[in-house]
């Protein structure tokens, strides 16, 4: 998850949220928001990050996702 | 309950723990330096990813005594075959959300919430395997 971005890379999905926290690291910033009963780190460009409390869209590599099954734990 | 103005707050020993952080970093490049001069074998035994990450060929990660998986840094951390190598491997760690796989006109979707749902991309490996579960977790890390 990243802050989001132009590129036309195909399997990028967006996302919209308030930023519940931001981890300033240097080269990146974390920026933590939530998503349904779940918080999640996307690891953003410093320079585009919005405020705590403000709205901030987020781009999702769905390339990079891995289904796992509750029941035995495996990635499938 | 007290009201206080503000709370001082310190973590034992921290400028120790800074000093033996810079230490174990600079062990760790001293240690790959002198295994990529010797080139014997070494079976080096941690709990810290980034150790394992940054100076193994090859990773065993254990879990309750089971070996989980087996394989080159960039093999566990792009293909985790379990929960627990997921969750373990890379620093921020990967985002873990229950999800149910949905199907969709244009093929499978996790839905994340009742609002936000996300196609599944076409190649993804899983989408070709017969056996779909309808509730899983997904998990997308946040190196991306």
């Amino acid at each position: 998850v990243t802050e989001r971005r132009q590129h036309a890379n195909g399997a990028q999905q967006d996302i919209d949220a308030n930023v519940n926290v931001l981890e300033p690291m240097g080269i990146d910033t974390m920026v933590f928001f939530s998503l349904g009963p779940t918080e999640i780190c996307a690891r953003t460009e410093p320079s585009a990050v919005s405020n705590v409390g403000e709205s901030m869209g987020f781009t999702v590599n769905m390339d990079k996702m891995h289904l796992i099954d509750p029941s035995t734990d495996a990635v499938i | 309950v007290r009201d206080f103005t503000a709370f001082l707050g310190r973590a034992p020993d921290q400028a120790k723990a800074a000093d033996l952080r810079r230490f174990q970093i600079h062990m760790r490049t001293e240690i790959k330096k002198i295994h990529q001069r010797v080139q014997t074998t070494v079976v080096f035994v941690t709990h810290d990813q980034i150790e394992a990450m940054t100076l193994a060929d090859r990773i065993v990660v254990m879990n309750q005594g089971v070996i989980e998986q087996v394989g080159t840094p960039d093999e566990m951390y792009s293909n985790p075959r379990t929960h627990f190598v997921a969750s373990f491997i890379g620093s921020p760690s990967m985002n873990f959300t229950p999800c149910h796989l949905t199907k969709t006109a244009g093929g499978l979707a996790v839905r994340l919430t009742d609002d936000i749902s996300l196609p599944v991309p076409e190649n993804a490996r899983h989408a070709t395997r017969p056996m779909l579960i309808r509730k899983c977790s997904s998990v997308f890390g946040p190196n991306m």
